[in-house]
């Protein structure tokens, strides 16, 4: 769990420059075809896996219906924009709303209006999922004491997803879709995942994030020094559910027919994603649904992956959880969270090994220091097709080899080669795929 | 004439046909240092788990700083004055040092949740505040230099601390110790001696503590009270406890 401290100089602007990068890229991602719809995934994924995580991570409480609330969110937002729109046609004219609803891929642009439209939409969503979330919060964890919470949520998932069916207003038996289709764009969802990070971090860092953390880790001995239990279990399950139904509505705007396994089929997708990502851990969950939005809308529609991977892609997530389980139950970061600390410290300079001291042939110190040159130049250079991810397959063996060593220093040192080498290598396929992409519109 | 700061009056539980704890009955005043011993099985910790909230006395009633405490939760009998510590260590694993202290001092803070997302100043204020505090504390126990390790890296001894100084964040009347010396060496048991008296001293804390370690009960002890088969069975300054034909009796059999 991150602890919140007043950020310093490097760090803070290290992260303004990122999110900058991220707007840059979510605004030209409008030229190419496949790019924004990863990118809202991967935004709108990133939100509801955090919602899941500050339940399931952070409070500590095991969830089974978090899909429930992410439908909630979803055809609330749905039943709002019909409603909405119904009204907006009477007031403004069928000219205007049409011309703000109509979102052209490859050179339209989303008037600003239709911000503003969606904006509103998913706010009102949220509120209302988030009351859903305080009742059934309330029932689940005010008054009874175990692990009860599970249990209810799948209920009450159920419950809805059944509701879903059996109202035609409601999607009926194919599940809920938009007649009229209104897209978001990427900047937008990126602008909601900032939003609902910063709200998250704060959150965390006040006296409430501290009684939540201290449920987790023990409820009695939480209770013996006067945080209210009950009260703040109830607390974070309502942040969760306001958080899950700003996902659901944003996906609504993105995805615009859900199908009626949608509830179940969440729930787990999210329950696998934050445990890839290390339960506890915010960034964790966002590099998790990266993975796993990549994953479903990248790796499985490529043309040299095998048709099995593209007919039953959720095949593998049972693989994943159960390689998790057995080589690292902590999830990939586990509790810790990526800073911009580890980041840089992977460029430092070792400490300078004198090799004669080495007691052994000075080799490895020679491949291990090449391995951290091509490692960093191969980051640089990811861009450029064969150039980056040569130097980069050049940096894993010559880091791989440096390991090998018997000197401690020589060895870290190979090791930041080798992790920029592997980070370099999955940035140039995805970048270069992305921008042949882009270049070829 | 020092206020009273915790009074149990005939409080009795029962579990199922059990009766665990009967008729009991302790008066502790401002500032006293007080200990609960007894063999094991005695109903100490139950005693101490009905004045800290945990069970409901079946008969009886538990006031503290003069309120009527019986069925309170026992958070909310923090804020009136109540803090404890647990026989096998309790700590908040995950949480640093200074966090774990930190919880305790929730209840000192009343920032709404609008003031923690925006960081208003009255969140700063309240948060140095408390961060203040703690480092105080932590400093007269001896931790300040564990602020940010987490809390499970530490060793036994300074975990051990570590409740005691997260219990006095919460500026209790009472601070309740349930075996601090356990799994303590004797040299470990005098530094905790020391500590519990500082402690005492400079938090103008009353202290109940349960002990099996009768160096450190008569040693520290203004009194004591002896409990056996849930019974009070005597009480009295460590001389007199020490010569009690029925303490012998209960401790080491006939």
């Amino acid at each position: 769990m991150i602890w919140f401290k007043r950020m310093n100089k490097r760090n803070l602007i290290s992260t303004v420059v990122g999110v900058l990068v991220l707007t840059l890229i979510s605004v030209f991602s409008t030229k190419s075809f496949e790019l924004p719809k990863i990118l809202n995934l991967i935004f709108i994924y990133s939100i509801a896996a955090l919602a899941l995580n500050i339940v399931c991570g952070c409070l500590g409480e095991f969830v089974l219906g978090h899909g429930g609330f992410i439908l909630i969110g979803y055809t609330t937002a749905v039943l709002l924009m019909q409603q909405l729109s119904k009204l907006f046609t009477k007031s403004m004219g069928k000219v205007y709303f049409k011309e703000m609803l109509v979102y052209v891929v490859r050179g339209g642009e989303l008037h600003p209006m239709g911000y503003v439209f969606i904006i509103l939409t998913v706010i009102i969503a949220a509120l209302i999922t988030a009351v859903i979330g305080f009742v059934v919060g309330l029932i689940a964890l005010g008054r009874l004491k175990g692990d009860y919470l599970a249990i209810v949520t799948l209920g009450i998932s159920l419950i809805f997803v059944n509701i879903c069916k059996n109202f035609d207003k409601l999607g009926g038996g194919t599940g809920i879709s938009i007649t009229t289709t209104i897209s978001s764009t990427p900047l937008l969802n990126l602008g909601f995942l900032v939003a609902c990070l910063i709200l998250i971090l704060t959150f965390m860092g006040s006296r409430f994030g501290r009684n939540i953390l201290a449920c987790r880790d023990d409820n009695i001995a939480a209770e013996a020094c006067g945080v209210p239990v009950n009260k703040t279990k109830v607390i974070a399950f309502t942040f969760s559910s306001l958080l899950a139904g700003i996902g659901g509505a944003l996906l609504a705007f993105v995805q615009p027919q859900a199908p009626t396994a949608f509830g179940q089929d969440m729930s787990i997708l999210f329950l696998i994603i934050i445990v890839l990502g290390g339960l506890g851990s915010l960034t964790g969950s966002i590099i998790a649904a990266i993975l796993i939005v990549l994953y479903e809308n990248w790796f499985c529609v490529q043309s040299w992956v095998p048709d099995f991977f593209a007919n039953n892609p959720k095949i593998i997530y049972g693989i994943i959880l159960v390689l998790i389980m057995l080589f690292r139950s902590s999830g990939i970061l586990g509790k810790n969270e990526f800073t911009w600390n580890w980041f840089y410290k992977m460029f430092k300079k070792e400490k300078k090994v004198e090799v004669s001291q080495l007691n052994e042939s000075p080799v490895f110190y020679k491949f291990a220091k090449l391995s951290k040159i091509f490692g960093i130049i191969a980051l640089c250079l990811c861009y450029i097709p064969l150039i980056g991810e040569s130097l980069a397959v050049a940096g894993i063996v010559f880091g791989s080899i440096g390991k090998k060593s018997s000197n401690e220093t020589v060895r870290r040192v190979a090791s930041k080669g080798l992790t920029l080498s592997v980070i370099s290598v999955i940035i140039s396929y995805i970048v270069v795929d992305i921008l042949v992409i882009i270049l070829m519109q | 004439m020092a206020n009273t700061v915790l009074k149990a009056n005939n409080i009795t539980i029962v579990f199922g046909g059990l009766k665990a704890v009967d008729n009991f009955s302790i008066e502790i005043k401002e500032g006293e240092l007080v200990g609960l011993i007894g063999p094991n099985g005695a109903g100490k910790t139950t005693v101490f788990n009905m004045l800290t909230g945990v069970y409901v006395p079946t008969s009886g009633t538990v006031e503290l700083c003069g309120k009527d405490v019986t069925k309170l939760s026992p958070h909310k009998r923090v804020e009136i004055g109540i803090a404890r510590t647990f026989q096998n260590i309790r700590l908040f694993k995950r949480m640093s040092v200074l966090e774990n202290v930190k919880v305790c001092s929730n209840i000192h803070m009343n920032y709404s949740m609008f003031d923690g997302i925006f960081k208003t100043k009255k969140y700063f204020e309240q948060e140095d505040r408390a961060t203040e505090e703690a480092m105080e504390i932590l400093k007269v126990l001896g931790l300040e230099e564990y602020v940010n390790e987490e809390a499970q890296n530490l060793p036994y001894g300074k975990q051990r601390k570590l409740e005691i100084a997260r219990a006095l964040a919460s500026h209790p009347a009472i601070l309740c110790l349930d075996e601090p010396a356990a799994g303590m060496n004797p040299i470990e048991t005098e530094e905790l001696m020391e500590t519990i008296k500082i402690v005492r001293e400079k938090f103008n804390t009353a202290i109940l503590l349960i002990e099996h370690d009768m160096k450190l009960v008569m040693g520290i002890c203004e009194w004591i009270k002896v409990i056996s088969f849930g019974k009070e069975i005597a009480t009295g300054t460590p001389v007199e406890i020490r010569n009690n034909k029925e303490v012998i009796t209960a401790y080491l059999g006939e």
